[in-house]
């Protein structure tokens, strides 16, 4: 086997000066308070890791120090991580700054080794990430190789430069490493040549266990990489938005990376989670559906526009969560060959986000008589398996009957409906008329004998 | 007729016009007495009609039912545009519209109506927009004309009041005398105004006696 460390070495800097647009000298503090990482231009100014923080400022005065949490770092190694799953397969993760891939298993689909780091690079590159890069047989032997940026090396070759590395990159415990330091032993390549049982009686397992690691006898335990089956992105500004138009723009960026989940996993997705985070006060929470199941940014986007279009801001908004729920296997449909437009609904969706769900109805029929419950309103492209009855009904019907004053000029009926005994009694006569204006109407007769207006035969 | 014009015209030397409206794509109404004076015989595809009737209840929606019921047929929307009354469901279902394909859409504001038809008309998703605008100026109706065209949509307009003219592709106007329902092309492509002309819209049916148990009761 053969493996592929990535190693991120300046991640923590990366990460947390994403919102900083000012090309100032940056830097990183561990919790020490030690120099962690340091920019290009920190390191120009005579800055190196591992300083202390006031030796830095005395030797750059205009450093920004860049602020980190262990939890933004692990959240950064796991968006690496699902770019990394996109092109290589078994892949795991090496807190706080690396990533391990197995190679032997992408041999077939890159040709080389190169190729796939090639790949790799370019894609980590331009997310803005510095990457070193060690092959090995082992894990540990690449991640060793990977500190020093070795790359793809023969192996023969990748042998002596490790056994030519310092000790101390084995990262033993402190006390060990000097008791190896005063036997002589700097060189991992002298800890490889001595017996393994003297060195376990001299130094104990720890050290035996490190060295079985590298060379292959021990197998390493390690938990493959799962891209998430959800999808949540969030997106804090450098500078606060205003407007709510000013949103569309980082929200668009979001949106594209959600029409490349989608498209990899074969999803769909009906509702969308936008959380807008103030300064003082509390989250706002908007919900942007789609009519149907969509996958296409550009309907996500026309959709966000209108929600935000009709969206009055009464705080700046200081980050933007993106949220995807209710996905669903993305539809195959066959799309007819020669049509122009497209089959499927954007309509729907644009309609009931800028009208509201209320306003946009489908009609089906109902089992029932009574002429307000014969028809329901019902969510649009729904239907329901009941039979139009053969009695003639007018083509409109009035929400509520109309009381009438004159007495009808009738033409037809009367028919009468009764219905609903148990509740809401109905028992009325109807009858086709003219109306004093012309048209003709659909009346009828209560048990007082009171007229009411019900329905035009439009 | 002169003999000699008659001569001509069986000549195929003059050229009568007739021909081009064949050419306009259209919806067959199904009212022979009027395809026949429609261009295309038929209200135009992708394109605006415009409908004025003065009362409810004359056949202002019985007019369009046959082509309707044909339309849903069509895997695209039938779409009432804030209608003034509800579109009654069994009355539909019972003349052949497959309810499944109508939707029915209360815009609140002016602003919102005209966006809706907008998006309805040039979509591609919908067979045919009913609307029953509240304010519409002829810039907007020349931009709707174009959405329609976009979306080969037919799109039907209906005025409660008379519209002095129009950038529309056909205006039809419904006026009942007596008991019976005159219907006027008011503008037609590639032709003139025709006057209204009295035209059986199923009257007969709703009059006539079919097999409804007859009152009265007692109690």
């Amino acid at each position: 086997m053969r493996w592929l460390y990535l190693h991120f070495p300046n991640l923590a800097l990366e990460l947390g000066s994403a919102g900083i647009g000012i090309p100032a000298p940056k830097i990183t503090l561990d919790k020490q308070g030690f120099v962690s990482c340091a920019s290009q231009q920190a390191l120009a100014q005579g800055v190196q890791a591992g300083m202390k923080l006031s030796s830095a400022l005395a030797l750059c005065p205009d450093l920004i120090e860049v602020p980190t949490s262990p939890l933004q770092l692990s959240q950064g190694l796991l968006t690496l991580a699902q770019a990394g799953y996109d092109l290589a397969g078994p892949l795991s993760l090496q807190p706080p700054a690396g990533l391990l891939i197995e190679l032997s298993s992408m041999q077939r689909l890159y040709g080389s080794d190169q190729a796939l780091l090639a790949c790799l690079c370019d894609s980590y590159q331009q997310l803005g990430h510095q990457l070193y890069a060690g092959v090995g047989d082992t894990p540990l032997a690449a991640k060793l190789l990977a500190m020093v940026d070795m790359g793809p090396l023969p192996s023969h070759q990748a042998k002596a430069m490790i056994a030519d590395l310092s000790v101390s990159a084995l990262e033993l415990p402190q006390l060990l490493q000097n008791r190896l330091q005063r036997a002589g032993l700097n060189r991992i390549g002298q800890l490889l040549a001595l017996p393994r049982m003297e060195l376990g009686k001299r130094y104990g397992a720890p050290l035996l266990s490190v060295l079985g690691r590298l060379d292959g006898s021990l197998k390493e335990p390690r938990q493959l990489y799962h891209p998430p089956e959800s999808f949540l992105q969030e997106h804090a500004f450098s500078l606060d938005v205003e407007q709510a138009q000013g949103l569309l723009f980082p929200l668009s960026r979001q949106l594209k990376a959600l029409a490349l989940f989608l498209e990899k996993r074969q999803l769909a997705c009906s509702q969308l989670q936008l959380t807008l985070t103030f300064r003082q006060r509390p989250p706002l929470t908007l919900l942007l559906r789609g009519a149907e199941a969509l996958w296409r940014s550009e309907d996500w986007q026309e959709i966000a526009r209108l929600r935000l279009e009709k969206l009055l801001l009464d705080a700046p908004v200081t980050a933007l969560t993106l949220q995807a729920q209710q996905l669903s296997p993305k539809e195959q449909r066959s799309a007819p060959l020669f049509a122009a437009q497209r089959p499927d609904e954007p309509l729907l969706g644009r309609l009931i986000t800028r009208l509201g769900e209320h306003a946009v109805q489908g009609l089906c029929l109902n089992a029932n008589h009574s002429p307000e419950q014969a028809f329901l309103w019902v969510r649009p492209g729904e239907s329901c398996a009941v039979e139009p009855a053969p009695a003639l009904r007018p083509l409109w019907l009035l929400p509520k009957p109309e009381p009438l004053r004159d007495a009808p000029d009738i033409i037809r009926g009367p028919e009468r409906l009764e219905n609903g005994w148990w509740q809401h009694r109905i028992c009325r006569d109807y009858f086709i008329a003219r109306h004093p204006t012309g048209g003709l109407c659909w009346i009828f007769k209560d048990k007082d004998d009171a007229w009411y207006l019900h329905g035009w035969f439009g | 007729m002169d003999p000699r014009l008659n001569q001509l015209l069986q000549n195929n030397t003059v050229w009568t016009g007739r021909h081009w409206q064949q050419q306009v794509p259209a919806y067959a109404t199904g009212y022979q007495e009027l395809d026949q004076h429609l261009p295309g015989q038929g209200l135009p595809k992708g394109a605006i009609t415009e409908i004025h009737y003065h009362q409810d209840g004359i056949g202002e929606l019985r007019l369009l039912m046959p082509m309707l019921a044909k339309l849903s047929q069509e895997k695209r929307w039938l779409i009432f545009i804030a209608p003034p009354h509800i579109p009654y469901g069994p009355a539909l279902a019972a003349m052949g519209v497959d309810l499944s394909r109508v939707l029915v859409i209360h815009p609140s504001k002016i602003k919102d109506e005209l966006w809706t038809l907008e998006q309805a008309l040039k979509s591609g998703t919908c067979s045919a927009v009913l609307a029953w605008p509240r304010e519409v100026s002829d810039p907007q109706i020349r931009r709707l004309q174009l959405a329609a065209q976009k979306g080969d949509c037919l799109g039907v307009f209906f005025y409660r009041r008379q519209r002095a003219q129009s950038p529309a592709a056909l205006r039809l106007s419904l006026q009942r005398q007596q008991n019976v329902v005159n219907i006027g092309v008011d503008k037609r492509k590639g032709g003139w105004p025709v006057p209204s002309q009295p035209i059986n819209l199923g009257e007969h049916a709703i009059r006539g006696q079919d097999n409804i148990v007859q009152g009265p009761w007692e109690g």
